[in-house]
């Protein structure tokens, strides 16, 4: 395992020196897997998702400016790479779109599941993947940064290119179009 | 303390952004308020679940990385010296010349061979933009990302020499009649944060 | 100009009335956008006050004269909010006033030009007080500013997502 700090690692990828590049793979795989699995929604596409990021990453690893910051860049990628497959299965699948007056209808696509019924742990988590999953694009990638990955306010606005002030009403009305769709549930799970 | 303010103070307080100043006046309206507090513990609950991620064993990480380095194998790098420009300072003639070429192209090739749908065309309809456009019929995401991708290219060919004399919209008061109740709260908020940086000179 | 004086008001009336109608769902609260806007106009005096550099006369000199117009002038945008509430009010009647509506449009039009002249008059202030390189600072930071607003707008409508269209 290459323990060197990862900003020489990083010049060394950006000579062309594979194993360097590689060992910036290992220090970044799991979250950036974690971030495209929260777009994409399934481990199929998070695997080829996560390994396009990486390939991307590679091939433009000249572009990096140095001194700036290698997580951001590689988040970034991680970011587009996601939005642009969305995009594209957006036309290929039927995606009921989600927005806050249909907050409560049953989408149709779990008919097997209903709120009446007892909400248990693992359906709730299910019921916010299915929610998370239909929010907007760049709602999405705000919400996946700062809840799923951890980022603050200015380090999600750092990947996404946008004001940290952009960052935090995107949360707010995630949150407000998530709580709105998952009411029932909650409620239920809290009763 | 309207309710609507305290939900955006409860979205910034769970990710750690709240001044302290303002986490205060958040408690007291939630002493005070059964809605909100129903609606942080919603948020909190979301939070937690949402927050946890799928762990994978060290043998998919090996697999991972043995799939991405065999990858890596046929991909090399794009050299910073190899992406010099090649017209250096008269892109926009020569993007414009390219354009014309093509069009005379296009235009022959259509006038050559009438009754040729646009996907039996010279360029394949895989890699027209009428693919792009015709996604952006269907989703209005794409429609938006399609426009402002081609107002940034006509800026960039054309670009505006007036534009910073140009009178700005909001210096009419009719401009603010048209802002709903968010668009003013969002400007106020941007205005205040950059009152707090200091802000653009 | 006797003759198209009615003809210019009617095609302001028209186009008034497509605003009023446009913003139907917009408005909200009367109290809360006034408490919004005030707070927006003292953080545009901030970062006006930063922007000049200001001497401590000059801020003496100014600054009172300054906030007071910023009242005056959301005295008058409110009521011209109103009379543009007013004037949706009226287009959605089955038999809509004529004699009303260019009553409110001309009301409408006379506080846009009132808000205007305030501006004006803060200007003609400033020209006497400032130097020649503040003047400069004021002209670049009110077009910046004033930018900087539209692209918030931009921005703030772009978080609200694609507008869903009626078929």
């Amino acid at each position: 395992m290459d323990e060197r700090p990862e900003d020489d690692l990083v010049e060394d990828a950006r000579r062309g020196s594979r194993e360097a590049f590689a060992g910036l793979v290992r220090l970044h795989e799991r979250r950036v897997y974690g971030l495209v699995f929260r777009m994409a929604g399934n481990h199929s596409d998070a695997a080829d998702l996560a390994q396009e990021v990486f390939l991307t990453a590679w091939r433009s690893i000249a572009s990096f400016r140095r001194g700036s910051s290698f997580y951001t860049w590689l988040y970034r990628i991680a970011v587009n790479t996601s939005l642009t497959f969305l995009r594209k299965r957006s036309r290929e699948k039927d995606r009921a779109e989600f927005h806050e007056n249909m907050a409560g209808v049953d989408s149709g696509r779990d008919a097997s599941f209903s709120a009446e019924g007892n909400c248990s742990q693992n359906e709730l988590r299910a019921r916010i993947d299915e929610a998370i999953d239909s929010l907007p694009g760049h709602f999405r990638a705000s919400f996946v940064l700062v809840v799923s990955q951890g980022f603050s306010h200015a380090d999600a606005a750092g990947i996404l290119g946008c004001s940290e002030n952009t960052v935090s009403w995107r949360m707010h009305k995630a949150r407000k179009i998530l709580q709105a769709r998952l009411k029932p549930y909650l409620g239920e799970v809290r009763s | 303390m309207r309710c609507e303010t305290i939900k955006k103070w409860l979205s910034d307080d769970l990710d750690g952004a709240l001044s302290s100043k303002r986490k205060a006046r958040l408690e007291i309206h939630l002493r005070e308020c059964l809605v909100c507090r129903r609606y942080r513990a919603d948020l909190t609950r979301l939070q937690a679940e949402a927050a946890s991620a799928a762990d994978l064993s060290p043998e998919y990480w090996a697999a991972f990385e043995r799939r991405l380095e065999s990858k890596l194998a046929f991909v090399e790098p794009v050299r910073e010296a190899s992406r010099a420009p090649l017209f250096r300072g008269r892109k926009w003639a020569w993007a414009a010349a390219g354009f014309l070429a093509l069009a005379a192209v296009g235009t022959y090739l259509a006038v050559s061979r009438p009754g040729r749908t646009l996907e039996t065309a010279w360029v394949p309809y895989e890699d027209s933009i009428a693919r792009i456009l015709q996604a952006a019929e269907e989703d209005p995401e794409v429609e938006n990302l399609v426009n402002r991708e081609l107002l940034a290219s006509i800026t960039e060919v054309a670009p505006d020499p007036e534009e910073a004399y140009a009178a700005p919209l909001a210096a009419d008061p009719l401009f603010w009649e048209g802002l709903s109740e968010e668009e003013l709260e969002y400007i106020a908020a941007e205005l205040e944060r950059e009152a707090g940086q200091g802000g653009p000179k | 100009m006797k003759k198209w004086v009615p003809a210019t008001f009617f095609f302001l009336a028209l186009a008034l009335g497509a605003l009023a109608q446009a913003q139907g769902s917009l408005q909200g609260d009367p109290q809360a956008r006034m408490r919004i806007r005030e707070n927006i106009s003292n953080l545009y005096l901030l970062r006006l006050t930063r922007a000049l550099e200001l001497s401590e006369e000059q801020t003496a000199k100014l600054y009172p004269l300054l906030t007071r117009v910023e009242k005056e002038k959301a005295g008058i945008q409110r009521r011209m909010g109103l009379d543009l509430r007013d004037l949706r009010a009226e287009l959605a009647k089955p038999g809509a006033g004529e004699r009303r509506v260019l009553e409110l449009v001309a009301r409408i039009m006379e506080a846009r030009s009132t808000i205007r002249q305030k501006d004006d008059e803060v200007e003609g202030v400033l020209d006497g007080v400032l130097t020649p390189f503040q003047k400069a600072r004021y002209l670049i930071f009110t077009v910046d500013f004033l930018r900087s607003i539209g692209e918030n707008v931009e921005r703030a409508r772009g978080l609200r997502g694609p507008i869903k269209r009626t078929p």
